[in-house]
This record gives C-alpha cells, structure tokens and sequence, in this order.
C-alpha cells in the first residue's frame, strides 16, 4: 500500500509541474477571459460587465485574433465613457455588436460615428449571448438612461428563436393566453460555475481550457450518455407551431420597440444579417435556428410598421459578387470583420440619413448626434 | 474510434491496459492476449460493427490457408500447397478489389468503352488494405517456409492489434508473432510503459498542434473555384502547407501506434525516419512510410525480378512496383499518377547514380544541401497529385505553382479589378482567395525548421534511454507519467475543441 501511495503521489507530482509549466506559458499568452458580467442584475444588459475590466480575447486553440482593451463606465467595449442623457444613436445586438474580435475603429458603431462626425455620437450596446427579448429590456433601459435619438439594432440567425428559451438571468418571452409578454428567470445565487472561476479565475490555464477550447468537463462524461432530445433537434427546421410561435415573437417585439425606445418607427432601423458562408460556399450553408420564413416576416412587418429595415443579404451577394471580398473571420469565426461592418455602418447611415416628409434627416438631429 | 478521441484516451486505453495487466498478473497469458485481441476487435467495430464479420472472415480464412499450406508443405505436397496459396491471394485480392478498386474500373470501362453501367458507393472498411496486405505476406511467407507452426489466438491479435490495425505500421509475422507467444511480453515494465506514453504524446502533439495546426491553410489550395486562378504564392502555400500536414499527421499516428504498442511491451516497427531529410528519392523511400516500402520490395519489386535482371528490367520493375504502390493507397487516377511520378524519379536516380556518381565518393555539404532540397521538392510536386480529388484540380494547382496565373496577384487583376486593392494593401492580401497570411508562412517556416533539423520521435525517445536518469529512478519515471499524462488531456482537449479529426491515412 505504502508504495502504491508513493508512486501515486509522484505521478500526482509530475501532473502538478505540467500544470504549473502550462500556467506559466499560458501567462505570457493572450489568453482569451470573457467579460465578467456585472453583479446588478437589475441593470443589466445596460450595465453589461464590470467597469474599468481589462479583458483579452482570442479564439480558438491557436489564440488567433487577439484582441486587448478596457471596459468603459458601462461595462461596454468602448474607447469612451457612455454620457447619462447623451442623446446618442445606439447600436443594439449581441456578439456581432460587442465585437471583441475587431478593433474598435472598425465596428458598426465606430465607423457610423465617423460618418456622424463625432466618436461619441453612437453608443455600442452589444452583449453576447442576447437575442429580442434582451433587446426590448436593454431598449427601455437605454431610453431611460441615454435618451437616444435613433437605435439600431443588428438581428442575426437566433434572435427570434433563442428569445422564447427561459435563461437564468435573461428575459425571455412567454407565449400564453395572456398574450405575448416579457418574463424574468432569476440567478439563484452564484452559479457553480462562477464560484469556481472566482476561485480559479485568474489562471491563464483555467481560462484557456474554458474560454478558448470551450472544455467541460461534461464532454468527457456526455460519452457515457446518449445524446440529448435537445441536441439531437439541433438543426431542425422548426415546424408548424414552432413557425408559429416565432412569427409571435416578431410582432411581439416589432410592436414593443417603438414604446421601449420613446422613438418614431422611421428612427430604428434594423440591420438583418444573413447567412454569408452560404454567399461564399453554398455548401458551407448551416442549418439555422430562426427559419427564414421568420426572417422575411420580420423584414415584412418591420417595414409595415415604419421601422426602417436593410436586408443584407443582397447587399452582401452584390459585394461579394463584385470583388469577393469577405465579410467575416472566415472560415473559424462567423463575426463580422472590419468590411462586414463597415457595409452594415454605411446602410445604417443611408436608412438614418433618408429624408422625412419634411425634406430632413429628423432622426440625426438631436444634440449627441449632430455633426 | 481515433487515438486522439476522449473515448480512445480516457475509456478505452486504460480499460484496455487495466485488463490486460490485471490478467498478466494473475499469469493468465492466454487470457491476457485474448483482452488485446477481443479489444481490437471492439476498437475497430466501434467504427462499424458490419464490418467485424468482414475482419473476422478474413482472419480464420487466412489463417486456415496459412495452416493448408504449412501443413502441405510439411508433407511435400507443394503443388497443393500452392494452390491454396493462389486462392487465398485471390480471395484476399477480390475482396480488397471490390470495396477499394470496383467503382474505379467500373468507371473507367466506361469512359473507356462508354458501357453506361455504374456500381453504387460501396463503402470502404476501415484498415482493409493494411489487414490484407499483412495476411498476404503471412500466406506468402507460410508458402517460402519462413512461418513456423502458430496459435489462432497469435495470429489474430497479429492482424487485430489495435495500435496498427487501421492505418499501419504494416507488420510482418515474423517480428510480432514471436513477442505475442513470450511471457515478457505479460508483465507491467514501467520503463516500456514509460516509452510508449512518451511515443504516445510525441504523436498526439504531432497530430493535434502541428499536422491539424498547419491543416486550414491546405483545403482553400485544393479545393479553390476553379474560376479564380491560384497564384504562385498561394499555390506553394497550399502545397507546402499539405506536404508537412501529410508528414506530421501520418507519423504522428505511427508514433501513437509505436506508443500504444510499447506500453504493453510490443514493438512495432518504426515506420518513419525523417523522410524530408533524405538526399535522394531512393533514401526518401527508406524513410518514409518505412513498413510498406518494405512490404513492397520483399513482396512485388523481388518477386519482380528486383534489379538482377539486368538495368532495363530494374527500371521496369520500380515503375510497376511504384505504380501499384500508387494504387494501394486509392482507387484514383491522381494515385496512379503519383506512383507513375515516383516510378519515374526512383529512375532517374538510378541512372544518375550510374552515369555520375563514382563509388565511394559521399557528396560535399552543399552537395548533400542541393541533393535534399531538389529531392523535396519532387516530393512535394508528387503530393500534388496525392492530395487532388480530380487529375484537372491538380493541374490547376500545378499551373498556380508555375506562377502561370502571376505570383503574388492574380494577372487578371492588372486591369480595373486591380485598383481597388492598390489603395488599400490590406485589402489587396485579404482579396486572395486561398492565401492565409503571415500566419500560415510562420506555420510553414517552422515545420519545415523541425521537420529538417529537429530530432525524430525515436532519436529523442533514445535519449531518453541513455541519458535520462529517469528510467533508472523508479520514482522519476512515475513522475513524468503524471507529466505525460497531463500533456495528454491538454492536447485532447485541444483536439476535442475543433471537433472530430481523422487521420489522413484512415483513407487508405
């Protein structure tokens, strides 16, 4: 027994000092950690992460892409500090928008500012992981806050679909009789999860096994299971009711935008992004969540509504067509890129800057976004 | 099942080994070998269990074959015994002709002859060509007499062993039956053990970080829009990029099986000897792929004539033992291609060697220098072909490399297309279909370095050995397990997070 002990706890040795080697490596790394999201949970998504949060990116095992910067006062990915009362344009969305795998010069809302003449005059709000749902909290949550003078908001594949799945610490919509309506799952104290990384958050090799190879350790007890009813769905086109309940989700969030922003519909302008690996490759074509059926609906409505809308997936197909010229980080990661931004900033900039019955630009006049 | 899969790593390597020392222990050898062979079984069923009754077939028929044979042998009956020898050759031939070679010359009797008929897909059994070709040197051999009388249970842990079942090394009876039938083999020895785990994660690092590293820079080359030319640069690219993808995938897996092998006191015969330094095309084929150019001297390019019948027949026998060689690794033109390419070079060399070289004279450093370099790049324009799906794909990247559509920049950009990059360089690179960046350079650059001045896994293995003071302190040796086997779970956790990642020569 002595010596099988002793041997064990050599091998546990010589686990310990790979692991320590790994770590010291991984230091001088830029190892990607996620954003902390923020403690006040009544304010979030608006508060987004902790303040002042330095942070790292970079994908994949190979640490491509890497990317370094500060949080602003908001917890938002911004060279500036958001200004209560500010009047900005904002730019809502999830991942597409928060935009760690760019620059920040060349996001949507940056280049939109350039083209509005001042730095400040668009305030990013992009959380990754929100879908509609999000969107409408975040909408009323940035009326009160900034007063904006027109919104954005980028709609991928997802939005409608993922916003009906309750999430803790995320509204969701609910379907009943009642009617469409916003509903809240809370935190039930700290997830497992985060009590850890609390504890192990600061290791480089904690965070690459989690952050950039995704590792749990389910993944290694999931093969004693069988794969899940729910996996196995994954890429099924939604059917009958499912189409149904999406195209509820839509009129449930078109109609609430105007109300949640305190804006005219002409002011908000929705950018629907598109399946560009389809563009480049139509093999490369995934399966996708909301059906595209939803998507023209949305289209559709938004545009019944008054809610100014650009489909770009013609915009890109014309692009591509033209100079093949990519629009993402193709093909490891599906984010826009510096030029898949910048065509979403300049139709955004072409709906905001269309004339009203009055012969000018109404929605670009406020204060915050006067040039 | 892959040797870089959580399941292969994490449940069925210990299980296996936990069961067969535990049975090693209780000295229940019979036993013991039976847990390998019942595992490989398992390993290769886990793919597709239809095809255990196909390996399974081909055992006992073989087996009983080699077992006529010896036995007519033995009585003087070498008629009979050659008999069963050509059937079983046949029957190994037909079976290995219908599911790898069937659709191949059912299509081209019908480009030829225009016959209009069609087979439908027939899948290929995983390790087909790697279990057939070791049987039929097993028959062979049993024909020559150089098998001596063995158990079922040898034989079939032989072909079954699961660290070379499915893409090789390709073993010969002789030097694996033998270690299946000692008592050494059926004891724990932490120094193999430790070797082997050392083989082991040599081979995983080789597979995971550098073949599958390099891999995204190969796909945009080879599989581009025929409508967008390939530059020079990019071709190149996309060709160096699969030429060290190819090596550090393929001897990553021989090393794991060279590993997994040794772990349980088995060796394997190495099938790799840094084949990128080889001089001329004859030491690159001493250096590659070691264990079939073996199988192909001693079972086709002899039987041949080999070189003892003179030069003109010498040249002949290369090209047709390269050319089937070609074969062996797809039902395909390109193969057919390849192996005709190698024939070809394999006779220049011999001809060079004849008119040029004087015997006993080594070549100068810049001498040695030049031989390797132009030797690579033979290679690498063979892999052109090796990696294309159509023969038209590997002329069109063949046309890239020759810088016949520019070499930086598409000509066709020279016109108005052309100015839209010139204001932006940035965008000039990003427009280039198939070109990665500085990344991908770097990528190629530093393989190049390793795979030219580095060590191979068995000189850095051997080091191990002889100077290490590792295997000396018992308590060293358990501590670079744990070591190991944490280097282990990192990489397949690498693996794991870009999904699931065949071996190259699973398709052969």
């Amino acid at each position: 027994m002595g010596t099988l002990l002793s041997r064990l706890i050599w091998v546990a040795a010589g686990a310990l000092s790979v692991l320590i080697a790994a770590e010291l490596v991984l230091r001088a790394l830029p190892v990607s950690m996620g954003l902390y999201r923020t403690d006040q949970y009544d304010r979030w998504p608006l508060q987004s992460s902790e303040s002042r949060l330095a942070y790292t990116y970079s994908s994949s095992w190979a640490l491509r892409n890497a990317h370094r910067g500060v949080t602003n006062n908001y917890g938002h990915i911004a060279p500036f500090d958001f200004r209560k009362g500010g009047k900005p344009v904002i730019v809502i969305g999830d991942s597409y928008v928060e935009s760690l795998m760019n620059d920040y010069a060349d996001t949507l809302q940056a280049q939109l500012a350039d083209k509005l003449g001042r730095r400040d005059s668009v305030y990013g709000l992009g959380v990754s992981g929100l879908s509609a749902s999000d969107y409408l909290v975040l909408s009323s949550q940035a009326r009160d806050e900034f007063a904006p003078v027109a919104a954005v908001f980028v709609i991928t594949d997802g939005d409608i679909a993922e916003s009906l799945l309750p999430s803790p610490g995320s509204r969701f919509i609910v379907l009943d009789a009642a009617g469409p309506r916003l509903d809240y799952l809370p935190l039930r104290g700290e997830s497992l999860a985060k009590r850890i990384r609390k504890v192990v958050g600061e290791s480089s090799l904690y965070r690459y096994l989690q952050v950039n190879l995704r590792f749990s350790p389910a993944d290694i007890l999931g093969m004693f299971r069988p794969a899940s009813a729910a996996l196995q769905g994954v890429g099924t086109p939604p059917m009958g009711e499912e189409l149904d309940r999406q195209r509820r989700v839509a009129d449930f969030f078109l109609g609430e935008l105007p109300t949640a922003l305190a804006l005219a519909p002409e002011c908000i302008v929705l950018l629907m992004d598109s399946d560009r690996h389809a563009i480049y490759k139509p093999a490369a074509a995934t399966p996708r969540k909301d059906d595209p059926s939803t998507r023209l609906y949305v289209i559709e409505r938004a545009r019944a509504l008054g809610i100014k809308v650009s489909d770009l997936d013609p915009v890109f197909r014309d692009r591509y067509a033209r100079d093949r010229m990519k629009f993402d980080h193709w093909p490891n990661d599906r984010h826009w890129n510096r030029l898949g931004h910048a065509i979403a900033a300049t139709e955004a900039y072409r709906l905001l800057s269309e004339p009203d019955a009055q012969g000018r630009a109404a929605c670009l006049a406020g204060p915050g976004a006067a040039r | 099942m892959l040797f870089n899969s959580y399941e292969f790593l994490f449940i069925f390597l210990p299980a296996t080994l936990v069961g067969f020392f535990a049975l090693s222990g209780l000295r229940r050898f019979g036993l013991a070998a039976g847990w390998l062979a019942l595992a490989s079984i398992w390993f290769y069923g886990y793919w597709n269990p239809r095809y255990v009754l196909l390996l399974g077939t081909s055992i006992v028929l073989n087996f009983f074959a080699g077992q006529a044979i010896l036995r007519y042998r033995s009585t003087g009956a070498l008629g009979l015994a050659q008999q069963v020898l050509i059937l079983a050759l046949i029957g190994n031939l037909a079976t290995l002709g219908y599911f790898k070679y069937a659709n191949f010359f059912v299509d081209a009797l019908d480009a030829a002859a225009g016959t209009g008929f069609h087979l439908g897909h027939i899948v290929l059994p995983l390790g087909i060509s790697f279990f057939t070709f070791t049987q039929i040197a097993f028959l062979v051999d049993a024909f020559q007499g150089k098998v001596p009388a063995c158990r079922f249970g040898s034989y079939t842990l032989f072909v079954t062993f699961y660290p070379h079942l499915i893409a090789g090394p390709v073993l010969h009876h002789a030097e694996m039956m033998p270690q299946f039938e000692r008592a050494e083999t059926y004891r724990f020895r932490l120094d193999n053990f430790l070797i082997g785990a050392t083989f082991l994660s040599i081979g995983l690092f080789k597979k995971v970080v550098l073949a599958d590293g390099i891999q995204p820079f190969v796909g945009p080359v080879f599989e581009a829009d025929p409508a967008y030319p390939l530059t020079a640069l990019e071709a190149w690219g996309g060709v160096l990029a699969y030429t060290l993808q190819l090596y550090f995938d393929f001897s990553g897996y021989s090393d794991m099986a060279v590993g997994l092998a040794k772990m349980t006191n088995i060796d394997l015969p190495l099938n790799f000897n840094s084949p990128y330094k080889a001089i001329n095309i004859a030491e690159f084929w001493r250096r590659w792929h070691m264990t079939l150019s073996r199988f192909l001297r001693d079972y086709l390019y002899i039987p041949l004539g080999g070189n003892r019948k003179g030069p003109l027949r010498r040249y002949l026998n290369l090209l047709i033992t390269m050319l089937l060689g070609g074969l062996w690794h797809g039902a395909g033109w390109t193969f057919v291609i390849w192996g005709a390419l190698h024939g070809v070079f394999l006779m220049v060399h011999q001809v060079w060697n004849a008119v040029f070289v004087r015997k006993g004279r080594s070549p100068s450093l810049v001498g040695r220098a030049v031989s390797t370099a132009f030797t690579f790049l033979c290679v690498v324009a063979a892999w052109v072909f090796f990696r294309a799906t159509s023969i038209e794909a590997a002329f069109f990247v063949c046309k890239g490399m020759l810088g016949m559509n520019g070499v930086l920049w598409p000509d066709q950009w020279q016109g108005a297309a052309g100015t839209l990059g010139a204001r932006d360089p940035e965008l000039r690179w990003a427009r280039l279909e198939a070109f990665g960046g500085w990344r991908q350079w770097a990528w190629i650059v530093v393989l190049l370095a390793i795979a030219w001045a580095a060590p191979n896994s068995q000189t850095l293995v051997a080091r191990l050995k002889t100077r290490a003071a590792m295997l000396r302190h018992e308590r060293w040796a358990w501590m670079a397990l744990g070591g190991l086997a944490v280097c282990v779970f990192l990489l397949a956790a690498i693996n794991a997070s870009r999904g699931s990642s065949e071996f190259i020569y699973f398709n052969f």
